[in-house]
């Protein structure tokens, strides 16, 4: 009966240890990805909460002046321009790139008249004009 | 102690260690299966912590072309993403996967940050205010009010 209860309790403990050895790495390495996501979405969520954009002038020749009036470094290269709706594919933008805080951009559209501009940063901030 | 002792401390024997060996392949199985859930449940959770989508049209002016409306929804979460599960529900209505029509204005197969959907919906909208959801294959979404 002793010798039965020694077996039966080897095989638990091997078992047992051998079942978190084969748990442990899987777990540590699910925990570790959702903080790496964490750290991401906290991130995001940061650069959001930093970025302001702002329209500040459209002149006639469609030439409209985007102000970087957050903290946060933006793609200038990455904006979205929707004109009466529409998204458009054809627009200039100077100085393309790296777009810092409380600098201006220009983005230049050819051949529009008036109405509605939305200019959408990269991570979706965005600002609107109306020219009549 | 003779014989028949022996052959009973055997029978124990051999029982004790075929009712561990049972206990534990059914405790295997079980911290398996737990395992690969945590895994498949902290990969999806982490691609939903990491996925943002933002619907970037103008709320005042949705483009429409005989009874399509256009909605633009960029990617703005640092996730690829698939266009394939995409579900838009206009109105509390979910507009079924045969009236939405999803192109990626750049041309990529996937749907990467920075990347504008276009979804193109045929559905019938009385002229008012209205609000979408456009919902990922994730269980992210984004929602949008609008005037018709």
């Amino acid at each position: 009966m002793g010798f039965s209860t020694s077996a039966a309790v080897v095989i638990f403990a091997a078992s047992l240890m051998y079942m978190a050895a084969m748990f442990y790495p899987l777990a540590e390495m699910s925990h570790r990805n959702v903080l790496e996501a964490e750290k991401s979405s906290n991130e995001l969520w940061k650069e959001k909460l930093n970025t302001k954009i702002t329209i500040t002038s459209w002149a006639g020749d469609g030439n409209i002046t985007v102000y970087n009036n957050g903290s946060a470094t933006l793609n200038s290269s990455r904006l979205n321009v929707i004109h009466n709706g529409n998204i458009l594919s054809s627009y200039s933008v100077y100085p393309g790139g790296v777009w810092p805080p409380m600098t201006s951009i220009n983005v230049t559209i050819i051949g529009i008249n008036g109405d509605r501009v939305k200019i959408i940063a990269p991570n979706g901030a965005a600002d609107y004009t109306v020219r009549g | 102690m003779g014989a028949g002792t022996s052959a009973t401390q055997m029978i124990f024997f051999i029982t004790s260690v075929i009712i561990a060996l049972g206990v534990v392949g059914a405790l295997f199985l079980n911290v398996q299966s737990i395992s690969a859930a945590a895994t498949v449940g902290s990969k999806t959770f982490s691609q939903q912590l990491r996925t943002d989508i933002t619907v970037i049209n103008d709320p005042e002016k949705i483009p429409y072309d005989t009874g399509n409306y256009t909605f633009y929804v960029k990617n703005t979460g640092k996730e690829d993403l698939s266009t394939q599960y995409i579900t838009i529900i206009i109105d509390g209505s979910l507009v079924p996967d045969g009236n939405l029509n999803k192109t990626i204005l750049n041309g990529d197969a996937m749907w990467i940050p920075g990347d504008v959907l276009q979804i193109n919906a045929t559905v019938n909208i009385d002229p008012g205010s209205h609000s979408m959801r456009v919902i990922t294959e994730n269980g992210v979404e984004d929602s949008f009010e609008f005037r018709e």
